[in-house]
C-alpha cells in the first residue's frame, strides 16, 4: 500500500509535529468510519454504509492513501449489491487500512 | 403531458413556483418569457393548442397570464428541446409579423442561471413591500433550506454592518464549513497565516457563522453531517450576491456540480485538492473585488 504525501507536505511544510497529529485524526475518524460501516452492513443499512464510505474515501484521498481511496469509492458507489459482496468490499478495505494504519503509526515508515 | 394556464393570482402562483424551483434546483426546469404585444390576438383555447406540440415531451407545463399581459411558460425537463419547439410553433402561429422577428419576443431563461435572473423578480416585489418585508424576505430565503436557523432581526442588521465593512479588512475573513475532523483541519492549516479562519463542522454552526461575521470567501463542504452544503450556499447567495462561495467535495460528480452552478457558487473543488487550487480561488475573488471597487470608485 503505497501512501502519497506530496500533497499532504504542501500543506504541512514538513511539519513533523502537525504531520503526526493529523495522521492521529486520520486514524481515529478513519476507525470510526469503519466500525459505522461494519454497523451499515450488520442493519442492512444502505444509507449508512454510503455515507461512511464517502468519508472514509474523502478521508483517504487526503492523507495519500488513493488505493485505500479507490476501494472506499466502489463501496460507496455499489451501496446496493447484496450483502455477501458488500462483506467482500469491507473485508478489502479494512485490509488496506491495516497497511495504511501499520505505515502511519511507526515513525520513520513515512519519509 | 398536461398543460395548466394559471390566470387567477397568477403572479402569486408564478412566484411560489419560482421560489420552489430555487429550493429544489433551477435545471430542471426551463422558462420562457412572450411579449403579449407581440402576439396575435386569440383565444386562450387557441393558445393553448398551439403551445401543446411544444410541451409534448413533457410532464408537466403551466402558462401563467399575469394582469399586464405579460406571459410566462414554464416545463419540466428537455429545456432545449421545449424552447426550440416554442420558437418553431408559437413563433409562427402567434407572433405578429410586423415584430422584429419571432425568436426575439420570446425570452428564453438559461436553466443555469434562471435562479439568479428570476430572483431578481422576486426582490424586486419584495423592494415594494418595504424595507421590513425585505428584511422578512430575506429571512424566510435564508430558513427555507432544510436544517437552517431563521435568523432573527438583530442578527440580519449585524450581518448587513459586518457586510458593508468587508472592504476595510486588513486580511481575508475565511469561513470553512466541513464536518470530517481532518479535512477541516487540512484546510485550515492551508488558509491561516495569510487569512483569518474560522472553521465549523455543520450547516447550522456555517449559517450562524456566516450572520455573524459576513466572511469574505467560505468553502462549504457538500455532505455535511446535519444537512447539504448546497442549501447553505444557496442561501448564502441569496442573502449575499457578492459573497464568494466555492464547493469542496470528494463526491465529483456531474450532478453536484450542475448543483453548484444552479447555486451561483464561484467554484467546485474536489479532494484531494492542492494548496494553489485553493489559493487560486482566494485570488480570483481578491482581484474581483478591487476590481468592483475601481469600477464603484469612477462611476
Amino acid at each position: 500500500m503505497n501512501l502519497d504525501f506530496t500533497n499532504l507536505r504542501k500543506i504541512t511544510g514538513g511539519d513533523a509535529i502537525l504531520e503526526s497529529e493529523l495522521f492521529q485524526i486520520f486514524l481515529d475518524s478513519a476507525r470510526e468510519c469503519l466500525s459505522f460501516m461494519r454497523l451499515g452492513l450488520k442493519n442492512d443499512d444502505e444509507t449508512l454504509w454510503r455515507t461512511q464510505a464517502h468519508a472514509f474515501k474523502g478521508l483517504s484521498y487526503s492523507i495519500g492513501a488513493e488505493e485505500l481511496g479507490n476501494l472506499c469509492r466502489a463501496a460507496q458507489e455499489n451501496c446496493a449489491v447484496p450483502v455477501l459482496q458488500k462483506q467482500q468490499m469491507l473485508n478489502e478495505i479494512e485490509k488496506a487500512f491495516a497497511l495504511v494504519e501499520k505505515q502511519l503509526e511507526h515513525p520513520g515508515s513515512h519519509k | 403531458m398536461l398543460i395548466q394556464l394559471v390566470e387567477h393570482r397568477a403572479r402569486e402562483a408564478l412566484l411560489a413556483l419560482i421560489e420552489d424551483i430555487n429550493r429544489v434546483q433551477t435545471a430542471v426546469w426551463g422558462m420562457a418569457f412572450l411579449k403579449r404585444r407581440a402576439l396575435k390576438p386569440i383565444s386562450n383555447d387557441e393558445f393553448l393548442l398551439v403551445l401543446k406540440p411544444a410541451f409534448a415531451d413533457v410532464s408537466e407545463a403551466k402558462a401563467f397570464v399575469l394582469e399586464n399581459g405579460d406571459i410566462y411558460l414554464a416545463w419540466r425537463g428537455m429545456q432545449k428541446r421545449v424552447h426550440d419547439g416554442l420558437l418553431a410553433l408559437v413563433g409562427k402561429a402567434l407572433l405578429k409579423a410586423s415584430d422584429s422577428g419571432a425568436g426575439s419576443s420570446i425570452v428564453y431563461f438559461d436553466p443555469l442561471v434562471m435562479g439568479n435572473e428570476l430572483t431578481t423578480l422576486l426582490r424586486a416585489q419584495a423592494r415594494e413591500q418595504g424595507a421590513a418585508s425585505e428584511a422578512a424576505a430575506h429571512s424566510s430565503k435564508l430558513a427555507a433550506s432544510k436544517n437552517l436557523p431563521k435568523p432573527n432581526a438583530t442578527q440580519l442588521h449585524k450581518f448587513q454592518e459586518h457586510r458593508q465593512h468587508r472592504g476595510e479588512r486588513r486580511q481575508l475573513e475565511i469561513l470553512v464549513v466541513e464536518d470530517q475532523q481532518l479535512l477541516r483541519r487540512l484546510l485550515h492549516e492551508v488558509l491561516r497565516g495569510e487569512h483569518l479562519v474560522d472553521s465549523v463542522a455543520g450547516l447550522q454552526e456555517g449559517c450562524e457563522h456566516y450572520l455573524e461575521k459576513a466572511p469574505d470567501v467560505a468553502f462549504l463542504d457538500i455532505g455535511l453531517a446535519d444537512g447539504n452544503g448546497h442549501d447553505l450556499a444557496r442561501a448564502i447567495k441569496q442573502l449575499d450576491p457578492d459573497s464568494c462561495v466555492v464547493m469542496v467535495t470528494a463526491n465529483n460528480t456531474e450532478e453536484d456540480m450542475e448543483f453548484a452552478r444552479g447555486n451561483h457558487a464561484d467554484g467546485f473543488v474536489a479532494k484531494p485538492y492542492s494548496k494553489q487550487q485553493i489559493f487560486d480561488y482566494i485570488d480570483r475573488h481578491v482581484s474581483a473585488r478591487r476590481l468592483a471597487t475601481m469600477r464603484d470608485k469612477f462611476a
